[in-house]
């Protein structure tokens, strides 16, 4: 029969070698170019503390990518990262020097705001149907504004407990790792393995027809955008324990920068297609580069050029990998 | 009740509907009640010397938003032109270095700057068919980035007097700036309603795909409007350059945001095909006007931020009740 | 009727005896757009596992129809019965939840998840929400099994065939239980022999006592697979036959003979030498070496049922779409059209069908609409606009077209459909084309602008333009055209000066069964 003989055929192609190459994604050969470039540039590249420092200085962006994925998967977009990843930095610093004994309260007061602003978002977006791009991008300028009026220069200090949180290390590795992988693993397997996850994809792949098969439509965007203000909120906090101390405009670059991870990791712009390891790939890749370039004693002005086009050849790819793709007949 | 409540939301939806054709003059309405406003809460505010140094603020973002506007008549939109103002400062700052001679050599350089970056952004746009949202906001990274290794984080270098003229000086009573404002205004209004190329501009935003079967060149119109938009940014950025007399790696932060809220509020909309150049220039006054009450209130730039945010995203809300 | 009639005898007895009782009534069904009474009463029913055809030229009423049985529309008078309850609906979701969908040509999958996902959709099986992945692709092979059909659950539905898509909407219905699937030209894309496996799959259909409501212009799909068939024609229901019970030329009877009550202009102009040749054009799967010539101040119509190639057609010569193979030829020599600034340069004007997305910038004015084709040639002075001329040039046209406004700044969209019509019209009269295709001039516009806008079309043939016409209006093609070609499959399968042609003549040629492969019986493996 014609349609079981296509299949029986497609399923021993994918035991073969070549076709286990052709389902790797092209970011994790990007990513392992970059690193053998470095390893090849510059002989302290294998060093414990370059890679700490890799790692430390990546999983930010690795946390905030997370909602990032999830909102493009629904053919959204979220640009408030960003301010939202600075607001919590700056709050937590801001009050934990004065009321340092309220160091947890603070944190999780930090994480509701994260949540807050990501409800705002979701309920205006799936309700008043606004453009997710124009809409974050407004909500971000205002947190942006409300950050800056918390602190405007840098400063404010964390507790010393708190400082631990991004340094704990169990012997050579940072504890980091571990928040990455257990959160990216939560998030995959509510992503690949639960009803709701299934439902982020069908809205993204074809929104009406999620409709019609009986999703709430507005429930999964309200999701989605609570649950990217959640990591972006945790982001925040993993940089205040890093440096110590509030930056009203740490987060700036990371709305673009998560955006361009994700992108590179294989997330479709259009929605329904993709996954967060691949954002975590993209996260890294940019975070080694940033720090590739470093070592080579390449200005840090140059990470904006190479951003920009990255950010541009991700998108060029991404429609010429998906464009055609996403139509039924 | 609730019957009451859909009559409502329909009145305000209808009526709503109607303002976008008469925003472009509504929103000079606006200007003038603001006008008002400020004579209520801060009367100083009205001095005339601080209201022409608030209509000199608003000829920089008031020509950049020209630009932006004709961009988003063909239903695309331009990010990139703040990160065109910065470079073209850093460069001539840097490259005149206080001196007049290579001032001709130096504007055309520039002049050529908007026209490449233009020239690139309408290609990738229109031939690769990257959203413009994506290709300008890299397009912004990737320029603002060769700004800060031109000048290797560290701008140096001074602007001429003649420029500094154009920038800071007045003909009369009015800052020079304004007249360029003015002029370039002059000029789009009658380039967009009396040049067969404005008809262009509208029926490609209009319907891109009635538009091609009509005959129209779709690709060459939204790489004109892109170029036009880099130029009249590397204009901007001239002048602006004059204004501080220095050059400055943040010269261009906001104007992007700026342009295109100033663009909208004065009635243009997102999806292209109407608007006037008239309500973007009310759209430059008005946000004007409310940066420089904010600050002569007192209100930190934390607040204007929010405020700006705030306005955009009622923008954008009216905006989109007004195409349903 | 029932467990009596069978005796201890069978289940199946039992069931067969369920499945005649009526179960679906639609009563005194109407439904009245501004202008236009779509349905007028119409009353039909349904028995369980009965596949029942709707069949009526366009206009006729059944996308209406079927849109308020799938809760797309609400109807403003009659009523719709199941299982004895009167049912009051108005949304698709609704609708499914009574157990009625449709599935229309754009299918409604997500491209992006698998056969499984589609087909469980909404109603995936889980604990505490995480997924049984082996419960979801069971199930799934379940409602194949009923179907007859095997296709691989893990495959992505973005990746297979229209048949295979279609047959994946086919068991998300069943999967949720719908006990009416509404089927709209079903075959509209499929191979001879996918149309066999739809069939197969349409019984299983039957066997599960799931009744479907078939649309189609093909009425030997309709003889082969429905078991009754009702006729709409302009709004309201003129029979309804057992298919044993009727024969083909009694269903196109029913399905047209009307009085031409509308007045065509007299066709009054005499055709000679050739404006536009269309020489061995072909498109990948849509078009089939298509040979025409449209000769000067004559209407050549083109005929046949929806989405036989007409649209490609039209497309092809002026250049929006690409051709395969083919070359077209204006007054002897080779235009080379490869879009359509090509073809406005080769003097060929194009009315596109759909005035709305491809003929009109609605938001724009009507002024601004019709002189946009002309503004270099005709209305510009150096890098001006003339506003004089253009005025002149405007208002002519306006006056010409008897476009009603109140003025000509007013925006296009706020004009009803005849004057959006006549402005698309006007903006091609304004380049004085030789050759004008239109396609579907009068679709969704009233009597009186419809006989203006054809008085104006023979008007241009008197001054030697050829046209192409397409149209799905029989009495329209018979009043207009001065010869008369037919498409079916991507083919011209008839031409005829208008003398020879009616009704009947050109519907026999349009229905005529095209057997381009063997209709070999290869199913789907059944179980």
């Amino acid at each position: 029969m014609n349609d079981t003989t296509i299949t029986a055929e497609k399923q021993s192609q994918s035991r073969s070698l070549k076709s286990i190459f052709r389902h790797i994604r092209p970011v994790f050969y990007a990513l392992f170019l970059l690193c053998t470039i470095g390893i090849i540039t510059q002989p302290n590249f294998l060093t414990i503390r370059n890679l700490r420092n890799i790692i430390l200085s990546t999983t930010p962006w690795a946390i905030a990518t997370i909602g990032q994925s999830l909102t493009l998967l629904t053919a959204g977009i979220d640009l408030s990262i960003g301010p939202v990843v600075s607001l919590t930095n700056t709050v937590a610093a801001f009050l934990m020097k004065d009321y340092p004994e309220y160091a947890l309260g603070i944190s999780f007061l930090c994480i509701a705001l994260g949540l807050l602003v990501g409800l705002i978002n979701g309920l205006v977006i799936a309700y008043l149907r606004l453009n997710p791009f124009l809409f974050t991008l407004a909500s971000g300028i205002v947190i942006q504004g409300l950050t800056l009026g918390i602190m405007y220069q840098p400063g404010g200090i964390v507790t010393p407990e708190f400082l631990k949180i991004s340094r704990v290390s169990i012997g050579v590795f940072p504890l980091a790792i571990f928040y990455i992988l257990v959160l990216y693993a939560i998030g995959s397997f509510i992503l690949k393995r639960t009803s709701f996850g299934l439902s982020i994809y069908a809205v993204g792949g074809n929104q009406y027809s999620a409709r019609l098969s009986g999703i709430r439509i507005e429930r999964v965007l309200i999701a989605v955008y609570t649950i990217s203000g959640f990591t972006a909120a945790l982001a925040g906090l993993f940089i205040a324990s890093r440096i110590g101390s509030g930056d009203p405009i740490v987060g700036e670059p990371i709305s673009l920068d998560t955006l361009t991870a994700a992108v590179l990791g294989g997330t479709s712009l259009f929605g329904g297609i993709g996954d967060l390891w691949g954002g975590l790939a993209g996260a890294f890749f940019i975070g080694t580069l940033s720090t590739t370039l470093n070592l080579n004693n390449v200005s840090p002005f140059y990470q904006w050029i190479v951003k920009g086009f990255i950010l541009i050849a991700a998108m060029a790819i991404d429609l010429w990998r998906h464009a055609g793709n996403n139509e039924i007949t | 009740m609730t019957t009451k409540l859909a009559e409502g939301v329909d009145f305000i939806r209808s009526a709503s509907k109607n303002i976008n054709r008469y925003q472009g003059l509504m929103i000079w309405v606006i200007v003038a009640l603001l006008f008002l406003l400020a004579r209520l809460i801060a009367p100083s505010f009205l001095n005339p010397i601080h209201i022409l140094n608030v209509i000199r603020q608003a000829s920089g973002l008031g020509i950049v938003t020209i630009g932006q506007t004709i961009v988003l008549f063909t239903g695309g939109l331009d990010l990139s032109n703040g990160a065109v103002i910065t470079l073209v400062d850093v460069i001539a700052a840097t490259i005149l270095n206080g001196k007049n001679d290579l001032l001709l050599p130096v504007i055309l350089i520039c002049i050529l700057i908007g026209l490449a970056v233009g020239l690139i952004n309408g290609l990738l746009i229109t031939k690769l068919k990257i959203p413009p949202l994506i290709e300008t906001l890299g397009m912004f990274g990737i320029l603002k980035g060769i700004a800060y290794v031109y000048t290797r984080g560290a701008p140096k270098g001074d602007i001429p007097t003649s420029l500094e003229f154009v920038g800071s000086g007045h003909i009369g009573p009015i800052p020079t700036q304004v007249f360029f404002w003015v002029f370039f205004t002059i000029i789009a209004m009658i380039v967009m309603n009396k040049t067969p190329f404005g008809r262009l501009i509208f029926s490609v935003g209009g319907n891109q795909k009635a538009a091609r079967l009509s005959g129209v060149h779709v690709d060459r119109v939204v790489i004109s409007a892109y170029i036009i938009s880099s130029c009249l940014a590397a204009f901007a950025g001239l002048i602006l350059a004059g204004y501080i007399g220095t050059g400055s790696l943040t010269l261009g932060e906001g104007y992007n945001l700026n342009s295109l809220a100033a663009a909208v509020v004065g009635g243009t909309a997102f999806t292209g095909g109407t608007g006037t150049i008239i309500g973007s220039a009310g759209g430059a006054m008005f946000l004007a006007i409310i940066i420089s009450l904010l600050r002569f209130l007192g209100l930190p730039y934390s607040t204007q931020l929010m405020v700006q945010g705030v306005i955009l995203a009622v923008a954008i809300f009216a905006q989109t009740r007004a195409q349903e | 009727m029932g467990r009596e009639e069978c005796g201890d005898a069978s289940l199946s007895c039992f069931i067969i005896s369920q499945m005649k009782m009526q179960f679906l009534e639609m009563r005194n069904i109407t439904k009245d757009f501004p202008g236009v009474r779509a349905l007028d009463s119409i009353s039909i029913s349904l028995r369980q596992g009965e596949v029942h055809a709707l069949v009526g030229e366009n206009g006729a009423g059944k996308s209406t129809l079927i849109k308020i049985l799938s809760g797309a529309y609400k109807s403003d008078q009659g009523e719709i019965w199941l299982d004895g309850e009167k049912k009051d609906y108005d949304s698709p979701v609704q609708a499914l939840n009574l157990g009625i969908g449709a599935i229309y040509q754009e299918f409604n999958l997500a491209p992006n998840l698998s056969v499984a996902q589609n087909v469980m959709l909404g109603q995936v099986p889980n604990r505490y929400g995480v997924i049984n992945t082996k419960e979801v692709h069971k199930r799934t092979e379940e409602v194949f099994n009923l179907l007859g059909v095997n296709l691989d659950t893990h495959g992505l539905v973005g990746k297979l065939t229209v048949a295979q898509q279609q047959i994946v909407e086919i068991a998300k219905a069943l999967a949720r239980n719908l006990r009416i699937i509404i089927m709209d030209e079903p075959t509209a894309a499929l191979t001879n022999i996918e149309i066999q496996r739809l069939f197969e799959v349409i019984r299983a259909l039957k066997d599960q006592a799931v009744s479907i409501i078939y649309i189609s212009h093909r009425l030997g799909e309709i003889f082969e697979i429905a078991d009754t068939v009702s006729v709409l024609k302009d709004g309201k229901l003129v029979g309804t036959r057992s298919i044993n019970e009727v024969n083909r030329d009694e269903v196109v009877l029913m399905m047209i003979g009307r009085e031409l009550k509308d007045y065509y202009p007299p066709k009054d102009t005499i055709a000679e030498g050739s404006v536009l040749k269309v020489r061995d054009l072909s498109v990948h799967d849509k078009l089939y070496s298509i040979n025409l010539e449209i000769r000067k101040g004559e209407i050549l119509g083109v005929a046949g049922l929806e989405g036989q190639g007409q649209n490609e057609l039209v497309r092809a010569i002026i250049g929006e779409i690409k051709r395969d193979v083919g070359e077209i030829y204006r007054n002897g020599e080779n235009a080379k059209i490869e879009s359509a600034i090509d073809a406005i340069r080769a003097g060929i004007g194009y009315i596109p069908d759909d005035r709305k997305q491809d003929g009109l910038i609605l938001i724009r004015s009507v002024n601004e609409n019709i002189a946009l084709p002309s503004l270099k040639k005709r209305i510009q002075n150096l890098i001006f606009i003339n506003n004089k001329k253009e005025k002149t040039f405007v208002n002519e046209l306006i006056k010409k077209l008897a476009i009603i406004i109140t003025s000509r700044l007013q925006l296009v969209r706020n004009l009803s459909g005849g004057n959006q019509q006549k402005v698309v019209l006007a903006k091609w009269l304004g380049i004085q084309p030789e050759v004008l295709i239109v396609a579907e001039p009068t679709r969704g516009i009233d009597v009186g602008s419809k006989s203006e806008i054809h008085h104006m079309m023979r008007d241009l043939t008197r001054q030697g333009v050829g046209i192409l016409m397409v149209s799905s209006e029989l009495p329209e093609i018979l009043g207009m055209s001065d010869r008369i070609i037919v498409m079916a499959e991507g083919r011209i399968v008839a031409e005829m000066p208008w003398q020879q042609a009616s009704e009947e003549v050109i519907m026999a040629a349009a229905t005529k069964d095209i057997i381009s492969e063997e209709i070999s019986v290869d199913a789907f493996t059944r179980l």
